[in-house]
Parts: structure tokens; sequence; C-alpha cells
């Protein structure tokens, strides 16, 4: 008997039989093909600019990816896709399988635009956002705000690859946003920056926090295992110290596991997180892990995230959630 | 033949410490040592016992000492550093501080303290190091320490031989599933999470076992004790959550043979004697992946790395229904028991460390 096999069989128990909360009405299912009433004006604006790429009815796969690469664009072509029908939900299903990051994106913003994640080929996309690791970075994140002054100056290292800028700027939080390309979003407490989100462009001792979503452990092709922290890494975290007022409050999701690395991630162990951390004041060491190919759980020990490897597409199954203090 | 001294903290009948000391005592006077004793406290009847303070009068130079380290214990340090003749340090694992902290700052005090300790004791450079499992084998090796040995005993021969409680068993059956969980009732053993997982189970409309719990109350503790049952009352499970505080040996035999499901949720265990004791019983184990809890357990049981009760629920759920689960489980139990954690294979890792650390002592 195989006991994984159990154990996956057990979980999908646990969702089955309603033991989470049950859909919220906003994600109850709509009529085939109908846009609700609801929809914002700027969004119906936007869908009539998109008109002219109604044509992913039938290509949307082809040329998906590369429209991943400008969010404003993902804006546009999810619309487009929507009001295109299924075929082009399949689209956007078939691109958020293969884009592992952005999975959660395209379901928060196909679930903002309105459209019903029980609409034909949703389940997947869900099934989908539940691979990748945002699925609880994200909202570990929101949970840790918390701790942050109401108000609070929030440096977001990185910001195209989820909707937390938004997202933290709703909750009244002066968020930067500064990554190397245009998110494009707008919102009175959001300002961007286009510059590395390794080096921000900001005065020192003038941030209340830095957030950064799996900014660290990204490496260059073919890099060895990881055994001491990456010098680009610790470079970042000390570009982050100078912009943090004393006392202020570092977020990090750090790819965890059995060290090694992939093509662009490289997994921390033990060790090296503590290296890593050294000189940080360490409030929050949390890990959470993929207990079976689709559900993430936390909180998870810290020696069994240490013992879990990356998935054999190179994927991590486990991450380090830190929150550390100047 | 040698002389061995065990020091310990404190000897008692039943616990895992005193379990292990005393075994480890009779194999050694099996094999025709003589075998003494020095503990701050001693709660078995009949033993002679030095007190640590009278023990540097009776020590001989030739003596070996086995120090017994599971707590803060200033009068047994300052005995470990004193003597010249060879010492094995037994290592058997402190709970971290911060499990404690919120229920007894002056027990976690305490630990904190003890773990400082074990530093000075590898300091003090034992001539061998002893540890219960892997986990706490790699504790000491982070300090610098060379771990000769791995091994834990337990008193689970005792446990089968002795009759099981014929009222208690017959009050197990009937016709109600009951999940079992021992262990001393501390937060770091989170019983907690069982009754919360049962909670839930209830709040699903699913079939409702009894949970058990077996263990005795730590002083200091008693705050903990306490909030289990207010929080099985809040859940509406508190006729559903029998505690056992002060359980014989039969009482405990009724219990594994009459109980359905083995659970543990512990935060922090060093071995943990009563999966291998469930396991010798071919209960099914249910636990948390924590410690040394997967190295114990292996592929014998369900380990989940989260302690959120709904798996939890989920899983006590499926276990209980579906017999032929339960069955491979509890094989599985009874095989890694039979190959890994009879008395005889523990005795063959002590032996073999006893005759390295005599080796030593003669060189």
């Amino acid at each position: 008997m195989d006991l994984d096999l159990v154990k996956s069989e057990i979980l999908r128990d646990v969702f089955r039989e309603g033991m989470i909360a049950p859909t919220p009405a906003s994600e109850r299912p709509l009529p085939s093909g109908q846009a609700p009433a609801t929809w914002p004006a700027r969004v119906l604006k936007e869908a009539k600019e998109a008109e002219a790429l109604t044509t992913v009815k039938t290509s949307l796969p082809k040329f998906f990816n590369p429209l991943f690469r400008k969010q404003n664009l993902v804006n546009r072509s999810l619309i487009a896709s929507t009001r295109a029908g299924a075929d082009g939900l399949a689209g956007v299903m078939h691109a958020a399988d293969r884009l592992s990051h952005e999975m959660e994106v395209l379901r928060r913003l196909v679930v903002a635009i309105g459209v019903s994640p029980d609409a034909e080929g949703l389940p997947q996309l869900r099934r989908a956002a539940r691979r990748g690791e945002p699925i609880v970075t994200l909202p570990w994140v929101l949970r840790q705000t918390v701790r942050l002054p109401t108000g609070a100056t929030v440096l977001l290292a990185g910001c195209m690859g989820n909707l937390l800028n938004l997202e933290l700027a709703s909750l009244g939080f002066k968020v930067i946003g500064v990554d190397e390309r245009e998110c494009g979003d707008d919102h009175p407490n959001f300002k961007f920056l286009e510059a590395s989100p390794a080096a921000p462009p900001l005065a020192p001792g003038s941030m209340d926090s830095v957030i950064a979503v799996s900014g660290l452990g990204q490496t260059v092709p073919g890099a060895l295992a990881v055994q001491a922290p990456d010098e680009a890494d610790r470079a970042a975290l000390l570009a982050w110290r100078t912009v943090l007022k004393p006392g202020g409050a570092v977020l990090l999701t750090i790819p965890f596991g059995k060290a090694s690395s992939t093509d662009n991630q490289q997994l921390y162990d033990s060790p090296a997180l503590d290296a890593l951390l050294k000189g940080w004041t360490v409030e929050m060491r949390e890990f959470a892990c993929c207990a079976t190919q689709e559900s993430w759980l936390y909180p998870t020990p810290e020696p069994e995230a240490g013992r879990t490897p990356a998935d054999k597409a190179g994927r991590p199954q486990a991450v380090a959630m830190i929150v550390a203090r100047k | 033949m040698a002389r061995f001294v065990m020091v310990t903290s404190s000897l008692a009948p039943g616990d895992a410490l005193g379990n292990d000391i005393r075994q480890m005592a009779w194999l050694l006077q099996a094999d025709g040592h003589e075998v003494k004793y020095a503990a701050r406290a001693n709660l078995v009847p009949n033993l002679e016992v030095w007190s640590l303070t009278d023990c540097p009068k009776r020590l001989a130079s030739k003596d070996i000492l086995i120090y017994n380290h599971s707590l803060a214990l200033p009068d047994g340090l300052a005995l470990f550093r004193q003597h010249r003749g060879p010492r094995a340090l037994r290592y058997h694992n402190i709970t971290p501080a911060e499990l404690l902290r919120p229920y007894n700052a002056e027990l976690a005090q305490g630990c904190v303290l003890g773990r400082e300790e074990t530093l000075a004791l590898l300091a003090a450079q034992p001539s061998a190091v002893w540890a219960t499992s892997a986990y706490t084998a790699q504790e000491l090796q982070n300090a610098g320490a060379k771990v000769s040995a791995v091994f834990q005993f337990h008193a689970i021969d005792d446990l089968h031989q002795v009759p099981p409680d014929a009222v208690l068993a017959a009050s197990l059956a009937d016709g109600r599933k009951n999940i079992l969980t021992v262990g001393r009732i501390v937060p770091n053993k989170a019983p907690h999470r069982l009754i919360e997982a049962l909670g839930f189970m209830k709040a699903q409309g699913r079939p409702l076992p009894r949970l058990h719990i077996v263990g005795k109350v730590t002083p200091g503790l008693e705050n903990y004790a306490e909030s289990l049952g207010a929080r099985a009352a809040e859940l509406g499970v508190a006729g559903d959550v029998k505690i056992h505080r002060d359980v014989s040996l039969s009482g405990l035999r009724a219990l594994y043979e009459n109980c359905q499901l083995f659970a543990i949720a512990s935060d922090h265990e060093g071995f943990c004697v009563p999966l291998v004791e469930a396991m010798s019983f071919g209960l099914p184990v249910v636990a948390l992946a924590a410690a040394a809890v997967p190295e114990t357990v292996g592929d014998a049981g369900i380990l989940w790395p989260t302690p959120d009760p709904r798996v939890w629920a989920a899983t006590f759920a499926r276990v209980l229904r579906d017999d032929a689960l339960a069955t491979e489980l509890g094989e599985r139990g009874r095989r890694r028991f039979a190959e890994k954690f009879t008395l005889e294979k523990t005795a063959t890792v002590f032996r073999a460390a006893v005759q390295a650390l005599l080796s030593t002592s003669m060189s």
C-alpha cells in the first residue's frame, strides 16, 4: 500500500468534505460567456481596447507567453480571452500551467474581473495555482503586516509577480514598488520605481519595512549547490537594511529545502539561512512545504522542510518565511 | 570487571529516563559489572542511591561514570568535571525552552540552563557520547561532539508481560473507536492538537471516537493540563476526551490492546518510546513529523508535516473506517519494532558502546 497515495486521498477529503471555508458568493458560477453587471468601467474600457486581441480565441496558446512579459498586456489578454469564452480560457490555463509563479496572479485577476472560478476549465487553473509557493507565501506576508504600524512605508522589492502592491496599498500602507519592469498598477498609496529590486534608489533609513517575496534565492543557470549565502543575496539584504529605519522589519520568503540549485533557483538549507540572516534580529522563522503535489501546508517543522528537495521540474517544494529586524 | 556509576537528576519507575537507566544497569550487571546509582532524587523503592553530594567521597578514580543528562544539574556537572576516570555522556535531550515559556518561565529557564550545561559537559571532553536518536546526535554534533553510539532502551517487554486491566479493557470494547496518545501532559507534546482534531470531527458530524490522553502532569505545568479540559469543553467534546494521569502498566496494556489508533503531535521528541510501544502492539500510528519522530516511525505510520487539525481529523476518520489501511499500518509497526527496536537489538548497540568505553579506560 502506498502511504503517500493514502495521504493525498486524505488531503482531498479535507477539501472535498467542506472542511475549508465555503466558496464566497463573489466566486459563485456565472452563466457562461456573460459579463457580470459589476464589471468596473475601467475593465470594460480596457476590454474594448483589447478587442484587437480577439484572435486569441484560436491562437492564444501560441502568443500568450510573450504577452506574459508585460503585465498590462496580460491583463488585457485575460479580458479578451475571457470574452472569447472557453477556448480563450483554455489558453490562459495553458499559460498558467507553464508559468508557476504567475499562476496565482492569473487566478486573482480572473476572479477580480468577475469570471466564475467554476466556469469551464477554471478548476484546472485553480489546481495549477495550488502548486506554486505563492499560494502560501502571499497570505503569510499579509498575515505578518499586523506587525507594521498603520500606514507604514513599505518597500516591495519586486512587484511584478503578484498583486501584493495593490493589496498592501489597499490596506493603507504607503507602498513603493521597485522592479525592472513597469507593472502598470495605479493606486493612491502606490508608487512605482523602475530599478533593480536588489538596489532600490531610496534614501537610507526611510522605510518601515521591506518585503521581498521570492526575491532571494534566484541564481544563474548552472550555479553550484548553495554552501554559503549567495553574494547577490547578501548584497540585496545589505541594500534593504540600508533603506530600513532602525528597528524596521524585513519580510522574506526564500526557497528552502535540501540544498540544490536549478536553472533559475537555489534552495537554501538551514546553515545557509543562518549565515544569510547573521546580523539581523530574527523574530519569526517559519516554513511551509508542499505535502503532496498540489497542497502546501503551514507551518512545517524546519527539519522536515530542510529535507524536502525541489520537484522534478526544479520548483522548490518548501519555503522559508522570515521576519527580521534591523 | 568494572564498576559503573549511573549519575542522573532523578530516578523514577516507568518514565523513559528511568527505564533507559535501569535497562543499561541490568545489562551491565548481567555482564558481570557492578553498578551504583547517584541521583538528586529517587522514587524507586528498595534501590540504594548515593546523593550527589556524597558521590565524590564514594567514587574511585577508576570507576566509570555514565552521566545521564536531561536537565540542568550543577552538582552533577561539577562531579563530571572532577572525575578522573572514564566518563560517558548519555544525552537524553532537553526540551527547547520556547515551547514551555508561555506556561512556566521558570521551567523554560531550566531548559536554557540545561542546554548550556550540555555545552559545558561536552567541553569537559567525555570519553564517549551516547545519544538517543540520530536527531539528538545531530544536536550534539552541531555543538562539535563526536557521538559514539545511538540507542534508546524501553520497558516494552514488561508491558507485554503484565495482564491487561480487565475492567478498563471491557470499558473500551463498547463498539466506539478509541484513539490513544501517551506521554507527559506538557505543551511540547501538544495533546491539545488531538483535541482540536476531535473537535473538527464533531463539527463535521463524523462518527466520534474517544481520545485517551495518558500521562503524568509535570509540576508547574498544571495550567496547561487544565487548559486541555477547558478546550475540550469549548469544542463540545469534553465527554469524549479521557485523561488518564496515573495509569498502571496493566491499564496501559489494556489501552494499547483496545484502542484502534495511536496519535502523537509533539513538537519535540528525542526518541518517543510510546511510538515504539504502539508499534509493538500493532497499533496504527499517526504522528507529526517533528524532531526524532520520523526516524522512529520510519515508513510504519502516517506522518504529517503540519499539525493542522483538519488534516488530522480527516486522517483519524480514514484510519478508523479503513480496515485494510489500519491492518497494513499495524503490520508495518510490528515489523519495524521487530527489525529495529527489540531489547536484543538495542542491547547489542549498547554492549558495543560499553566495550569501546572499556577499551578507552584500559588505554
